[in-house]
């Protein structure tokens, strides 16, 4: 259980968050640009203190208050970014397989190929389109095999093809590796593919939604 | 021979940094595998540069090193005594080496720099 109760100010902004997340249970999240949503995923995943609260993790602390108690590395935390933050100087493969300790060259060829990455590979990050980039960005979190998956507007640039291919990737990566998935996304149809616990963050302020 | 090198720092792309961390890196191996990598069109620049100011350097050689031909005269010093002797034919010659390594170093630079905007 991946337990939250976090308090933030920014200006114009007060962040107040009260959630309880299960293992192995997908919440979706959405509401206006602005309010919150990424800023949620960088507290979540360790990268940036808290003003007040505690967030903890199948009964480890992780913040309390403004102290980081557990550091981002140790957080097992997969992030797709929501401008993907894919690293320039590396390949494709180096992007996907960095930081990561698992080997199983099966799921990455699995991952590659169900994404359609292997059709180009061999290019240069740079040169891809936002597509491109953002299935790696999909690739290299789910190839973390990691406890927490956070899911920053994952689908922006993917057609509607690929964009089934890419839920229906996350639902079966969800039964191989149980995991806790948050997803934001202002796509309200692919929220309602993925899960029927959503979450509506609005003005710092979170709220069960039904679809 | 610092301050690009701290500019580039300083200037890194942050999100960079959280993606390592996030993908469990730890800060070091952080600085290691994404920082080094991505800075070392600022590094290179920063060698070149120091290598171009020393090279064109006149005070502190001539006052440390002396004026020994073939030892430490270096073509700073080599051209103002081809002055000073009244042999201009062959001061122009340094000057020309010097002007050329000096267009060399402004295109390195620039190609470095290049780079930089690249990996930004």
């Amino acid at each position: 259980m991946l337990s939250l109760d976090i308090h933030k100010a920014f200006p114009g902004l007060n962040l107040n968050v009260k959630l309880g997340l299960p293992i192995g249970k997908i919440t979706g999240l959405n509401g206006p640009s602005g309010t919150g949503k990424s800023t949620l995923f960088k507290l979540i995943a360790g990268l940036s203190p808290l003003d007040a609260g505690t967030i903890s993790f199948q009964n480890t602390l992780w913040n309390k208050n403004s102290t980081i108690l557990v550091p981002p590395q140790q957080r097992n935390c997969g992030i797709v970014f929501q401008n993907y933050v894919l690293f320039p100087h590396l390949s494709i493969e180096e992007n996907i397989r960095f930081g990561t300790q698992t080997h199983d060259q099966n799921y990455y060829q699995e991952l590659v190929n169900t994404l359609e990455i292997d059709q180009y590979i061999s290019k240069n990050i740079t040169v891809l389109s936002g597509g491109q980039q953002q299935r790696i960005a999909i690739a290299r979190a789910l190839f973390q095999s990691a406890k927490i998956l956070l899911l920053d507007e994952p689908f922006t640039a993917l057609d509607s093809r690929l964009k089934e291919i890419s839920i229906n990737l996350i639902l079966t990566h969800q039964i191989k590796y149980p995991s806790t998935i948050i997803i934001a996304s202002h796509d309200l149809d692919a929220l309602k593919q993925l899960t029927s616990n959503n979450m509506v963050l609005d003005n710092g302020q979170i709220y069960q939604e039904t679809l | 021979m610092l301050s690009p090198i701290l500019a580039a720092l300083n200037h890194f792309n942050k999100q960079l940094k959280e993606a390592s961390y996030s993908l469990g890196m730890s800060p070091f191996q952080t600085f290691l595998k994404v920082e080094l990598p991505l800075i070392k069109p600022a590094i290179l620049s920063a060698l070149v540069l120091t290598f171009a100011h020393t090279i064109g350097e006149f005070g502190v050689v001539l006052m440390i090193g002396g004026s020994i031909p073939g030892k430490t005269e270096v073509a700073s010093i080599a051209l103002f005594n081809q002055v000073e002797s009244l042999h201009y034919e062959q001061a122009h010659r340094y000057a020309l080496i010097l002007m050329s390594f000096s267009f060399m170093v402004l295109f390195l630079v620039n190609r470095f720099k290049n780079q930089s905007i690249i990996n930004a």
